[in-house]
């Protein structure tokens, strides 16, 4: 339970990084984030079920596209939303449109049928210590981490990267620096795209997709994100390992299909008694006043 | 200023009640259906707009009510046996108390974590709703027949659906020209500002909240009834929570006629055009729900007289 | 011997590391008109918040007319006798000049609608807004939406007044209005803590002056004596050097 636990957390944090990313960053909350994951799988099963790409190759190829998907989608349709005074409120009601309209097209171009990736070795498992893991899931974990650190290894280390995090911690200031603020919203955007597109590979690999299985992610990615504390990397990893754990208890504690609900009374928890997450610094989490 | 009803509003108000009260001598069964369902969109996007428009807490989770309301009151009339309109006054009064339970903690939020924390209690209700075997689980439940004849059983939803429209407008109303109005209004505008005005938010927040769900789960018991079947699916659809979010915004969220006037517009549309195209609806309402955000972000309200324009200056 | 109206006692506030505001003791008598003034960042409006329980002190207690108030709610302690204007002017959209100000005047006790409205249009005559009553707050200058402001604040009835930089952004005159109105308040019997960066409306019209610094309270008299007081002068006189310093050869 344990190592299952461990496997689900780091796939979580993986689905949550872009979401917390953008959150953190831009203060825009992607609810079609669920959508871009989505696409992100059918890129990958479209790609082994056509041409018998590897899962794992096809993982460049979806994370390229929904890169420039996410670009697109930033400077058409939220571009002149973000100006508004209110558009915390409009960002919100058109991601969700938004996401609603990537599942419905996706459900009336492919149908709305359960997809799945078998590759040819999803049968062999590994020993790790007394637990049988498979090499998949094993394979799964580590690309995630593999990601995530590559994540972080670019805000920290690039000069765009960096600009990214700046104008996190202080937009205002980050213009009179000279960065062009508007363009590394856009580019935030289109990396948490990105990486969404990664998760959705890599969840192909392990689950059946279909066109509305994208919704309990961003869900869940709201919670790990939460739960490690806005844009905050380590904060994100241990979030996921908190709720990947957290979801196979009560999975196999109470029930399996209880683990939503389980999730959902940890975030009321969490926001409750330490909004700011277990690791991070609120960005734009002042809870108190607004 | 006061919350008295003017006359000029009472005439109004009784015209329409007039047409809507007659209106099914004229019209056929289906359109009378169609104009029940308008009703109830009516009703949601008031419930709705109450939360967001008014108190400027937009939330995700009304359908978790909706479905609550349906649910339980069939789960009474099936496996216990209670008469409708008892079974709607308990599901009711379950509603609202799960709703004040898990309203505490989340009103305490605002903006994006209130709106995901919201999006959580309809996810997760769903989930156990539909886990329950008592419920009918992912099958879905039936209720019973309704004891009348067709023609009959649809006039009585109508009118149902209409009461209860008619009950809410009222309600808010006189709620939002008197103390909870000018408290909703503070809150939204400046929650803090509010605060040291001497406002108890949560007190007001909770108590809009309640009254929001109070008619969100009303509508859905009798919408359960009216359908007959249910299951976890469409109760708990994010669909019904997109429509009548939609429907709000169409009207003119924050405004008191807004979400009827969305409604009409929407649901009649929706027949006329989309039921034909039943695969596409979703996608073209996701279109529609996009082209309102963008462009029509006071609502179709701001088109009509003075109180548009009001409110198209409050919103630019 | 007059009462005493607001104590702080020992109040500090952290935040992470930071002291914004380290073991103040201050009293304000019933009756009195006390400036607050300090450098920007001394821990002024975190004072305000304090006391009108937007924060909580991490140490020490609040007490207003001898009751305890740290802790408590915000609507309470308006309700019980405090009001504060912002910094940051928080006008609520939407809703017309009375409105505004009648939120003040409806919440802070149970009284019927109608009086409340009646209160509140005699606050708004009594600060010149009138006229004004039924504009959309939108379409206010600057100095009336400062005057919005104190309405609101005193259509509570308060028996205690917080200012927070009610002065910011006008010019001479309209400081003089204003300076002429908040001593129309306090000889109305309103106590009044005004926090103040304008040096001419502390000295004219404050009998006692407090002066913050990093926090801490380094200064507590007349105008007069805190203008001479050493320590002042020195908190100040870093800014004042620095402006005074020109460019080596200048």
């Amino acid at each position: 339970m344990l190592v299952n636990g461990l496997l689900l957390g780091g796939l979580y944090a993986l689905v949550a990084v872009g979401l917390s990313l953008v959150w953190g960053i831009t203060n825009i909350i992607n609810f079609a984030h669920g959508g871009m994951i989505m696409l992100g799988a059918y890129v990958t099963f479209w790609l082994f079920h056509l041409y018998g790409v590897d899962p794992f190759l096809s993982l460049p190829v979806s994370m390229v596209m929904m890169f420039f998907f996410g670009l697109a989608v930033h400077r058409t349709l939220l571009h002149s939303v973000l100006k508004r005074a209110d558009f915390v409120f409009s960002v919100l009601l058109l991601t969700f449109a938004l996401e609603m309209f990537l599942s419905n097209a996706a459900a009336l171009a492919w149908t709305a049928d359960f997809r799945s990736v078998t590759v040819s070795y999803a049968g062999t498992s590994v020993a790790i210590g007394p637990v049988f893991v498979p090499v998949v899931d094993l394979a799964v974990l580590v690309t995630a981490i593999v990601l995530i650190l590559g994540l972080w290894l670019y805000l920290t280390g690039t000069k765009t990267g960096q600009a990214i995090l700046a104008t996190g911690l202080d937009a205002e200031a980050a213009k009179m620096m000279g960065i062009e603020v508007d363009r590394i919203y856009a580019v935030t955007f289109a990396i948490g795209s990105a990486l969404a597109g990664a998760a959705g590979s890599l969840l192909a690999i392990l689950t059946a997709v279909n066109p509305y299985f994208g919704g309990a992610y961003t869900f869940r990615a709201a919670l790990v994100g939460i739960l490690g504390g806005l844009g905050s990397i380590p904060g994100v990893l241990l979030g996921g390992i908190v709720v990947g754990m957290a979801e196979t208890a009560g999975s196999v504690l109470i029930a399996p299909a209880y683990r939503l609900f389980v999730s959902f009374v940890l975030l009321v928890v969490i926001l409750i008694v330490r909004p700011t997450g277990l690791l991070g610094s609120a960005f734009f989490g002042r809870m108190e006043s607004e | 200023m006061s919350g008295r009803i003017t006359r000029n509003e009472l005439l109004l108000g009784l015209a329409v009640v007039a047409v809507l009260a007659l209106a099914p001598v004229a019209l056929n069964q289906y359109w009378i259906r169609v104009v029940t369902k308008v009703l109830l969109f009516a009703v949601l996007a008031s419930a709705w707009n109450l939360m967001a428009g008014f108190c400027g807490y937009p939330s995700f989770g009304q359908v978790a009510f909706f479905g609550l309301g349906a649910y339980v009151t069939a789960v009474e009339m099936v496996r216990f046996h209670v008469p409708f309109v008892l079974s709607l006054v308990l599901a009711i009064v379950l509603s609202v108390v799960f709703a004040v339970l898990v309203g505490l903690p989340v009103l305490r939020l605002r903006g994006h974590y209130f709106a995901v924390a919201t999006l959580g209690i309809a996810e997760a209700t769903k989930q156990v709703v539909a886990n329950l075997a008592i419920a009918g689980g992912g099958e879905g439940i039936s209720f019973p027949l309704p004891p009348w004849t067709p023609e009959v059983t649809t006039r009585v939803f109508y009118y149902s659906m209409g009461l209860v429209l008619a009950a809410m407008l009222v309600t808010f109303r006189l709620a939002i020209r008197s103390r909870p109005g000018y408290a909703w209004r503070g809150i939204h505008a400046n929650e803090e500002a509010a605060q040291v005005l001497g406002i108890n938010t949560t007190f007001y927040k909770v108590v809009a909240w309640a009254i929001s769900a109070f008619f969100t789960s009303l509508v859905g018991g009798i919408y359960g009834y009216w359908i007959g079947f249910i299951e976890p699916n469409s109760m708990f659809s994010a669909n019904v929570t997109v429509e009548m979010v939609v429907v709000a915004l169409l009207g003119g969220s924050g405004t008191l006629l807004g979400p009827l006037l969305g409604s009409a517009v929407f649901e009649v549309l929706s027949e006329v055009v989309w039921a034909h195209f039943l695969n596409v609806h979703d996608l073209v309402l996701a279109v529609l729900f996009g082209i309102i955000i963008l462009f029509l972000p006071g609502g179709l309200i701001t088109y009509v007289g003075r109180g548009g324009r009001q409110v198209r200056r409050a919103v630019s | 011997m007059s009462e005493d109206l607001l104590v702080l006692d020992g109040v500090s506030r952290a935040f992470g590391g930071l002291m914004a505001v380290s073991n103040v003791n201050l009293i304000v008598k019933r009756g009195e008109l006390v400036g607050l003034i300090g450098p920007n960042g001394a821990g002024k409006t975190t004072l305000l918040n304090l006391i009108s329980g937007l924060q909580r002190p991490s140490t020490g207690q609040l007490r207003f007319r001898g009751m305890v108030i740290s802790g408590l709610a915000p609507y309470r302690i308006a309700r019980l006798g405090v009001s504060r204007t912002f910094q940051v002017t928080k006008p609520f959209k939407g809703m017309t000049v009375l409105e505004n100000v009648l939120l003040g005047a409806l919440f802070v006790r149970s009284r019927p609608f109608s009086e409340a409205v009646h209160a509140a249009e005699e606050v708004l005559d009594f600060l010149l807004l009138a006229d004004k009553k039924g504009l959309p707050v939108a379409s206010l200058t600057l100095p009336d939406v400062k005057r919005l402001e104190v309405a609101k604040a005193l259509a509570m009835g308060p028996e205690l007044l917080l200012l927070d930089e009610v002065m910011a952004g006008l010019n001479l005159r309209e400081v003089d209005d204003v300076m002429a109105l908040v001593a129309k308040v306090n000889a109305r019997g309103t106590t009044v803590l005004m926090i103040e960066h304008v040096m001419r409306a502390i000295m004219g019209i404050c009998r006692r002056v407090v002066v913050l610094q990093h926090g801490v309270v380094i200064a507590d008299g007349e105008p007069q004596a805190i203008a001479n007081d050493r320590k002042v002068i020195e908190a100040y006189l870093g800014e004042r050097f620095a402006r005074e310093r020109k460019p080596a050869g200048a």
